[in-house]
């Protein structure tokens, strides 16, 4: 397992239990050699010293004892001697002190090793001659006191006290002084030694403790780097995904390889991306769905608004229609009789004109003035009357042909009988100053919803009468060719605008008169022609005038 | 001394007699003893005879091996002497220059007591403690 694959805890562990290993054996090392420092010091001060004061109190207290001895020797007074004799005791028994204390220090220093071979045999020297010494002193008191020890043999012949003291005493006092010296120089030298291996010790702590310091600073910089790049580094880049995630960018991958919490944390995110691409992709494909099914509504409704709007006019027209159908069936009786009565009106009146004339010569009819008038009026009035009264008539013809719109039904009609009945429901009013010209041609009888069709060429007409402002001429041309059959309707009036050719089909109520239109608009007209199978072509010229051509299929 | 010290310093095998005259009463004795009697603490013998010490004046393992025994260096058993010689309180024990004069002092005066190495022990001793210094002692460092 690679380092990089561990989890953080395991990470940190070990990255941190390597400087603590490393602080560990510093402080650990420094202690130990502080422990030896302490006890070399310590035995410096301890047994080096003490030895060595010891052996020189040693030797002091040696030849005190022999100064002492001298004295005993000069002095002839017997209670002197008697206190030197003390005193030597006492001296005696110091030296034994001093040998106590140098003893004790050397075995507790000899248990750690530090006794010399040197010390040790100088020592030894010392104590055989410090043994034959105090032979030499026991011979000299036996003898200065004439003790004789029996069965004692003694070594020197002849000689007094003194001479012992004096010769051999004074030899084997040189020698232990000499060894002593010795003795204290060995100590001293070894305790300098040990003094300077100390301070060596001391200087190459310090060496080590500097350099171990350093490569634990090194260690920990470089561990602090390490887990920068092994944990902040990442975690700063996923922060920077994520961030540039919520602001909308999923292309994002993140690639991090290693299976600690990070690496997991880095999987789990590029996989959260996928999945987001992949709803918005989703979601953007239902969006389009939704537009389309939205536009698909909107032309439906659109649809819906216009097959309302023509089933509201159908119904509408459907109710003006039985509207129209019952005022012309009940206008159509008193027009009757009125046309009747105008009828036997003119007719009595020519009876009357015919008496008076059998009666009266013309001139005198002439000259009675109110005669005259009167028989002019009557004359005048009832052909007024007839004519009015077949307008009406007529009108209520072409009212109850207009009025086939709810019944649409197929017949097979003179399209002829719509046009001029188009053009009596226009009125002479909408057409004044205006000359309407025929030029009918033969055309066959054509099976077709002549309610719906006597619809278009009222409209066509009204607006062509309304196109021309004071004077014109509407040009009305039928024929047919290559199996259709061509209604023109031409006019000179304002014309149309190039580019409102384009919406003049679309749904539009014109509402400029108080007259209520019969037909709705161009787009009813266009919708009937169309259900015909046939088309409306416009062609306009600003200033000029225009022609609507209707053209239907002949079946 | 050189040489003394180069003896001191080698192995010591000896085996030391403690022998005493033939009338001595005791058969035996220890080492607490043998200290005592050799510093002069104890004087006579239980039955009262004054005991009578020899010292051997020839230096070598024997001398060795009994002071290595009895746990005092000789330098210091002569301090002590010389401090009852001092103070009055008693005297020094007579010294044996050679092993033969020993036996032969010993077996001469009465209430004697001395050390010699085992193989001179003879007849006209009486062996009291038979010293087995079979330990030798390493050079010091």
């Amino acid at each position: 397992m690679r380092f990089r694959d561990l989890n953080l805890k395991s990470k940190q562990l070990i990255a941190f239990g390597l400087v603590l290993i490393v602080v560990l054996a510093a402080g650990g090392f420094i202690i130990h050699r502080m422990t030896i420092l302490k006890e070399s010091f310590d035995e410096v001060a301890t047994n080096w010293l003490p030895r060595s004061v010891a052996i020189a109190e040693l030797s002091r207290g040696i030849s005190n004892y022999r100064t002492l001895a001298l004295q005993h020797i000069l002095t002839p007074n017997p209670f002197e001697k008697k206190s030197l004799e003390k005193l030597i005791n006492l001296q005696i028994e110091q030296i034994q002190d001093y040998l106590d204390s140098y003893e004790s220090l050397r075995d507790r220093a000899k248990e750690r090793g530090l006794i010399s071979t040197a010390e040790d045999s100088l020592y030894e020297m010392f104590d055989s001659d410090w043994d034959a010494y105090q032979s030499v002193f026991q011979e000299w008191f036996l003898l200065s006191q004439q003790i004789e020890i029996e069965g004692s043999k003694r070594q020197i012949p002849g000689e007094g006290a003194d001479q012992l003291i004096a010769g051999e005493g004074a030899i084997l006092h040189d020698n232990i002084r000499w060894i002593l010296e010795g003795l204290v120089e060995n100590i001293n030298s070894d305790a300098m030694s040990a003094a300077t291996k100390a301070e060596e010790l001391h200087r190459t702590t310090r060496q080590v403790l500097a350099v171990l310091l350093a490569i634990s600073f090194a260690l920990s910089g470089i561990i602090a780097l390490t887990m920068t790049r092994l944990i902040a580094n990442p975690l700063k880049k996923l922060a920077d995904a994520t961030e540039s995630v919520s602001q909308g960018n999923l292309e994002l991958q993140l690639d991090v390889s290693g299976k600690d919490e990070i690496g997991s944390l880095a999987q789990s995110f590029d996989r959260m991306a996928k999945s987001l691409r992949e709803a918005r992709a989703k979601m953007e494909q239902q969006a389009e769905r939704l537009r389309q099914q939205n536009s698909e509504l909107e032309s439906t409704l659109k649809q819906l608004h216009e097959t309302q709007e023509e089933l509201l006019l159908k119904g509408k027209m459907a109710s003006l229609g039985k509207l129209v159908a019952s005022v012309a069936h009940e206008i159509n009786s008193p027009i009757g009789t009125v046309l009747g009565a105008a009828d036997v009106s003119e007719r009595a009146l020519q009876k009357l004109k015919d008496s008076l004339h059998s009666k009266l010569s013309e001139k005198e009819i002439q000259s009675d003035e109110q005669l005259a008038r009167s028989l002019k009026a009557l004359n005048e009035n009832a052909a007024l009357t007839i004519t009015a009264s077949q307008r009406i008539a007529a009108i209520v013809k072409s009212l109850k042909s207009f009025s086939r719109l709810d019944e649409a039904e197929f017949q097979t009609v003179n399209i002829h009988e719509g046009i001029e009945s188009a053009l009596v429901l226009l009125g002479s009013k909408k057409l004044a100053g205006i000359s309407v010209v025929r030029q009918f041609g033969k055309l066959p009888a054509l099976g077709c919803y002549p309610g719906l069709l006597n619809q278009v060429f009222m409209n066509i007409l009204s607006n062509a009468a309304e196109a021309i402002s004071e004077i014109g001429t509407i040009t009305l041309k039928t024929y047919h060719q290559n199996g259709e059959l061509i209604v023109e309707i031409s006019d000179t009036g304002v014309g149309i605008a190039k580019d409102r050719l384009k919406t003049l089909f679309d749904f539009g109520f014109s509402s400029d008169s108080s007259r209520v239109k019969m037909g709705t608009g161009l787009l009813t007209a266009y919708n009937i022609v169309q259900k015909h199978g046939g088309r409306i072509e416009v062609e306009s010229e600003v200033g000029q005038g225009s022609s609507f051509s209707v053209i239907l299929p002949l079946r | 001394m050189a040489i003394c010290l180069l003896i001191v310093r080698e192995t010591r095998t000896a085996e030391v007699a403690i022998i005493a005259h033939p009338l001595v009463q005791e058969d035996s004795l220890d080492k607490k003893l043998l200290y005592n009697v050799y510093r002069g603490e104890v004087r006579s013998w239980d039955d009262g005879t004054k005991i009578k010490v020899w010292e051997l004046g020839e230096r070598g393992e024997t001398r060795e091996s009994f002071y290595d025994y009895i746990g005092i260096r000789p330098s210091r058993m002569k301090s002590l002497w010389m401090k009852q010689l001092l103070t009055g309180e008693g005297e020094p024990p007579a010294e044996a220059e050679t092993q033969e004069e020993m036996i032969k002092n010993v077996m001469a005066t009465p209430g004697s007591i001395g050390y010699v190495d085992k193989k001179l022990v003879g007849n006209g001793v009486k062996l009291l403690l038979l010293i087995d210094n079979k330990e030798s002692k390493k050079p010091d460092k």
